[in-house]
């Protein structure tokens, strides 16, 4: 068990329960999916995760030890956050942008050497690390934004929506990455709405509904499941029912 | 004459520069004028005073330093006691300028209430010395300052570009939240950030007290500096140097100018708030600022 | 005695300056650190008359008054109209304040920097205790019209009073304009007290004492402001060697309320049997303190100890304090039955006198502001009876080089719900945005019933029978959900400005009366009729989303745009809100687009459902079609869903 979370509660805002009684496991080694049609909660648990938000009941457990949730002990721990639409610094250069994932590090030497790393997985970054951040196209900006969650050498990548707003090839191209991450041996979190990319690269995947966990299981079971649809569009004998009124 | 009020001009346009910065780098992080850096530059002032004539002898340089030292200190002080609650807490910028204004109002009366109203004089380090040019006199000490200050901004640059603290506050003009989602320690990097921005204005403070005198509100001129560094755009850097040049020029200009046969000098002030309004009005985000479009 | 008067006469001054100053800051929201520039205004004025031109007292206070509301629109108008962040705005009325003084100085009639000695002293309690009454009466007769209601809306949300039909420059200046007349009566009052004034009194330090008295008394409340200020001028006087200590410790208290109770003493609430023994222990606190200065002093001179004499002192204000608390708690608990009897008995005794001359001053002098025309309530009126209401033709709107809506083409039928579904980033809420003039349109049109509203203000778009919830619901929290909804009602209140300042019993009492009704209604309707009295902060968030409703509901509007009313709801509060939208329907009454996540929610409620991706209309149909267009499926589960589904 490398990461488990444990009867989180979180409140978004004034009265949202965002999050209930959440409860799951992350092994060493996995991809995990977390699909859920939107206001299921998905970003709040990623921010949750990392320490921006604070639940109100529930543990967070890394490597057997709770963190608490406060950002610079959360990464410091090994979880690091790519989140939701980028939020690269478009004042900063690419290379910048990169340094600062690394910024809790002081190893300089192998701080190159994953520099390196990001640019054998993402070759196009490597001609423009002076650009301004701001100025990259979409696609270029969640490499950038998965570069810089790698360089803090996290023991769980926490990939928040990477697909959102890019062309279905660059679609491609993102989870292509993502699986080569995981195959040199990072743990990933992954949260997305596109619940068959997300459900066809993972090892194990949970459905998310209105705060909780309504399914879970090896991701390929789950993406045949019919279910899963419902959980999207309503379709379903709750839904039946009320059309009958 | 021209000359010579340009000179003039630019010489007190230096020291709203170095003010000028202050607030913008507070700003560009924490998005909230700072009110309370007025007082933090008195101190700076009162604390060169104090070694250097009260109380000790402290010859002008190392005085300086401390000064500078001390006011950035104070300005770290600042921070956790008036702001750092309401910061966790993400409460609106305008409490945080109400916070700055009981900073500002307690250390500005403090001062009235220990050290008295009577004016001090720091003395005149190259001893009245000038250069003159023709018709044009620069006393040393404007040179001294406005050489030292460009000194200091120009390492503020380098510790911007150069260092990982710099990028991370650069990072947090932007997004702040994000920054802390890396790692960064947020309270550590303001903490930074008002020690910096506490040492130029107890810098300005120093320069200000040698220039002028030493008085409990000699903070209230860091007003014209915070109009410099409105007119250059609050939250760029480049702005509030130039936008402080730019406002002690155009003030000097004033100063001088008549309008059939009256003098404007009297209405200096005036002209500066004048500006201030307008400027406020058409163009808030002034020469180079950013206008952030708020997100519903 | 001269010297209770003393400090009589000296926090009356101030408290009618605070009460001017709470409406604009406390009520309306908009800081100042310039209003000394207005008691200047106030106080000049009326020098100059009653001394170079030897009028009467009170015709040259009221001059101040006008001439300082006036003054105010210089600063006002220009500021307000350009929408200035708080912070800003507050620096702005600093530069004026400044500017002010500065012509003053350089002015001749007002005899520069030198001032004005030799004023006569007119101002004393008898004058000044009427004019304190009436100011405060004044006020609070404003803050509960709906001129009061529709600035505290300002105050509270700016951004949901103008979703609600409220401009926000008229108000806001009107705001100003009676906050800057309040302080130009306390430098008037001022002037003829202290008989001598120059420029350097009116500094930023008056302000700022003024400030301070409002922020730590509380905003949104009078009581708040009149506790402070007393406090302001009358601690002080008990500490008199401290005197250059008053604004150190006036900044720290500052410091200390904004951060860790920014509510100050009495924020959002006045006087009431409730916080009376608040009232009290601050009061015992207060006596307390004057009884151990005198305690201390009196031993001192009597050669104790000054350490004896300290602990003495200490004793002394501890005892009086808990006595006098205790008393606020009797008295409090005794009141409790007694006051809202007497206050209904007052209340009949005072609407039979009402009622007795009604046929007299009732219609007397009164013009009858016709009603504003009501759409929805039976067709479109003028427009004939097309059965399409809203028509969006070709919508586009970019957030710097991001694009939000591409060339959106909408239709909406009259009288139906229209489902507005879509992917995370699609653009619905932004299409509500558009429509409700939040973010102005970069191309196309939004034609309601023919005409063109994009680009339109909010007020305007209300006016033209639009009205919208909001995804994270923007109510007006310190405001009872009755005057939520009452600050909305279409058409408004009767009665005129000068009416709501006097609170004129026949147009006044009258008018409220029926806007109470007609907002119990609306309350029935959502099921909140019997929480009207009840603050909507505190509400339970599902409470909240349907008082939300009801407010916009009385917006009497043609079309409503629900966002995600059902967002953080479990099914059983999904299915109540699906039974609340069909009794708001009304089977056609007011045409609806719903932008839902909750798919159940969505499929019971529209016939009709509109699917968006990346800013254009992807798929539009009845809910079974879109289950089952691959193109929705694509957009929500991914590109490859063709492959995996059966």
């Amino acid at each position: 068990m490398l990461l488990s979370v444990e009867n989180l509660n979180v409140y978004y805002g004034q009265a949202i329960h965002a999050l209930r009684d959440l409860s799951f496991t992350v092994r060493e080694g996995e991809i995990v999916s977390i699909i859920g049609a939107n206001g299921a909660g998905k970003s709040t648990l990623m921010w949750t995760l990392v320490g921006l938000l604070k639940p109100q009941t529930g543990t967070i457990t890394m490597e057997g030890k709770k963190i608490r949730p406060v950002p610079h002990l959360a990464v410091a721990a090994g979880i690091s956050l790519v989140p939701e639409r980028r939020r690269l610094f478009p004042n900063l250069t690419v290379r910048e942008n990169l340094r600062l994932g690394a910024y809790l590090r002081r190893d300089r030497g192998e701080i190159l050497e994953d520099e390196e790393k990001i640019f054998s997985l993402f070759p196009v970054l490597k001609e423009r690390l002076g650009q301004y951040a701001g100025t990259l196209s979409g696609g270029q900006q969640q490499m950038v934004a998965i570069g810089r969650g790698l360089m803090s050498r996290p023991r769980v990548l926490l990939l928040d929506e990477p697909s959102l707003g890019l062309a279905p090839l660059l679609v491609e191209q993102v989870f292509r990455a993502v699986r080569s991450i995981a195959a040199s041996g990072t743990t990933i979190l992954l949260v997305e709405q596109n619940a068959l990319e997300a459900l066809g690269i993972a090892h194990r995947a949970y459905v998310l509904e209105v705060g909780r966990i309504v399914l879970h299981g090896p991701g390929r079971d789950l993406l045949d499941d019919p279910a899963v649809r419902a959980a999207y569009l309503g379709v379903g004998r709750r839904a039946e029912r009320l059309l009958e009124r | 004459m021209f000359f010579q009020t340009v000179i003039t001009g630019l010489s007190i346009g230096s020291v709203y520069a170095l003010m000028a910065v202050g607030y913008s780098l507070v700003f560009s992080v924490l998005n909230f004028s700072n009110f309370a850096h007025g007082a933090i530059i008195t101190l700076g002032a009162y604390i060169a005073w104090a070694i250097m004539v009260a109380h000790l002898s402290v010859p002008f340089l190392p005085a300086l330093l401390l000064s500078i030292a001390g006011a950035g200190f104070l300005a770290f002080l600042n921070e956790r006691i008036a702001y750092s609650t309401l910061r966790r807490r993400r409460a609106p910028s305008l409490y945080l300028m109400i916070s700055a204004m009981g900073v500002s109002i307690c250390l500005q009366n403090l001062l009235y209430a220990t050290v008295g109203a009577k004016l001090y004089a720091i003395p005149a380090v190259f001893a009245q010395d000038s250069f003159v040019f023709r018709d044009i006199t620069v006393s040393k000490m404007d040179i001294f300052a406005f050489w030292f200050s460009t000194l200091s901004i120009a390492v503020l640059h380098l510790i911007l570009t150069r260092t990982k603290v710099g990028m991370a506050i650069r990072a947090a003009s932007r997004d702040m939240e994000m920054v802390s989602a890396l790692g960064v320690n947020l309270d550590v990097l303001v903490a930074v950030l008002f020690f910096i921005a506490g040492g130029l204005g107890g810098m300005a403070g120093v320069f200000m007290g040698i220039k002028y005198m030493v008085y409990p509100s000699m903070g209230w001129i860091t007003n014209k500096a915070y109009i410099g560094a409105v007119i250059g755009g609050l939250g760029s850097l480049p702005g509030a140097i130039i936008g402080g040049l730019l406002l002690g020029l155009l003030e000097a200009l004033v100063s001088i100018a008549s309008i059939g046969g009256t003098s404007l000098s009297t209405f200096r002030d005036v002209f500066s708030f004048g500006i201030l309004v307008a400027l406020l009005i058409v163009r808030p985000t002034g020469l180079f600022g950013r206008t952030v479009e708020e997100k519903l | 005695m001269a010297y209770a008067e003393a400090i009589f006469l000296n926090s009356a001054i101030y408290i009618i300056a605070a009460m001017g100053l709470a409406v604009f800051t406390g009520y309306t929201g908009l800081f100042s650190l310039g209003h000394a520039a207005f008691m200047a205004v106030g106080a000049y004025a009326a020098s100059i008359l009653t001394y170079f031109y030897r009028w009467p007292f009170l015709p040259a206070l009221a001059v101040g008054v006008v001439l300082s509301a006036l003054a105010s629109f210089v600063i006002g108008y220009p500021t307000l109209r350009a929408r200035l962040r708080s912070d800003y705005f507050a620096i702005a009325t600093l530069g004026f304040g400044e500017a002010v003084k500065v012509i003053l100085e350089n002015f001749d009639l007002t005899q520069g920097a030198r001032g004005l000695p030799g004023i006569q002293k007119l101002t004393g309690p008898g004058n000044t205790t009427l004019l304190l009454v009436l100011s405060i009466w004044l006020c609070r007769n404003f803050l509960r019209s709906s001129y009061g209601r529709r600035v505290i809306a300002i105050g509270q949300d700016h951004i949901a009073a103008e979703m609600i039909g409220i401009p926000l420059l008229p108000n806001q200046l009107l705001s100003l304009g009676i906050s800057a007349g309040f302080s130009g009566l306390a430098g008037g009052l001022l002037a003829h007290y202290t008989t001598f004034i120059q420029p350097s009194i009116f500094s930023m330090d008056l302000s700022s004492l003024i400030t301070a008295g409002v922020v730590c008394g509380g905003m949104g409340s009078l009581t708040g402001p009149f506790v402070a200020v007393t406090l302001f001028v009358v601690i002080p006087e008990l500490f008199r060697g401290l005197a250059l200590w008053r604004l150190v410790f006036y900044g720290m208290l500052l410091v200390v309320i904004i951060n860790w109770r920014p509510r100050g003493l009495f924020g959002y609430e006045e006087l009431s049997v409730r916080n009376l023994p608040k009232l009290f222990v601050i009061m015992g606190i207060t006596l307390g303190l004057t009884m151990a200065t005198v305690v201390y002093k009196a031993l001192v001179r009597a050669n104790a100890y000054e350490a004896a004499a300290l602990l003495a002192a200490l004793g002394a204000m501890g005892a009086i304090a808990l006595l006098v608390s205790l008393l606020g708690r009797g008295v409090s608990r005794l009141l409790e039955p007694v006051v809202p009897r007497v206050r209904g008995a007052w209340q009949e005794a005072f609407a039979r006198f009402v009622r007795l001359l009604d046929p007299l001053l009732g219609t007397m002098g009164r013009k009858r502001r016709p009603r504003a025309v009501v759409p929805g309530e039976d067709g479109d009126g003028a427009v004939g009876g097309e059965d399409t209401l809203l028509r969006i033709l070709g919508l586009r709107k970019s957030f710097g080089g991001v694009v939000a809506v591409d060339g959106l083409d909408l239709e909406v039928e009259r009288g139906e719900i229209l489902g507005l579904i879509g992917p995370n980033g699609s653009g619905k809420t932004t299409v509500f945005n558009l429509m409700s003039g939040v973010y102005p349109v970069d191309g196309g049109e939004i034609l309601l019933a023919g005409k063109n509203i994009a680009g339109l203000s909010p007020p305007d778009i209300v006016t033209a029978g639009v009205a919208r919830t909001f995804q994270n619901i923007r109510l007006f929290g310190s405001m009872t959900a009755l005057e939520n909804v009452t600050t909305a009602l279409r058409g408004g209140a009767d009665y005129s400005l000068a009416e709501a300042f006097l609170r004129w019993p026949w147009t006044v009492w009258k008018d409220e009366a029926r806007l109470r009704e007609e907002t119990l209604m609306l309350l029935d309707l959502v099921g909140l009729a019997d929480q009207a009295d009840r603050t909507a902060g505190t509400l339970p968030y599902g409470l909240q989303r349907k008082l939300e409703i009801a407010r916009a509901l009385a917006l009497r509007p043609r079309l409503l745009l629900l966002d995600e009313p059902a967002a953080g709801m479990n099914p059983r509060e999904a299915e109540d809100l699906v039974d609340l939208i069909r009794r708001v329907h009304d089977g056609g009454r007011v045409s609806i687009i719903l932008i839902e996540h909750h798919m159940d929610v969505v499929m019971s409620l529209c016939k009709r459902i509109a699917v968006l991706n990346f800013g254009r209309k992807i798929a539009q149909g009845s809910p079974y079609e879109i289950q089952s267009d691959p193109g929705v499926l694509r957009a929500y589960l991914g590109e490859k869903v063709n492959v995996a589904v059966r």
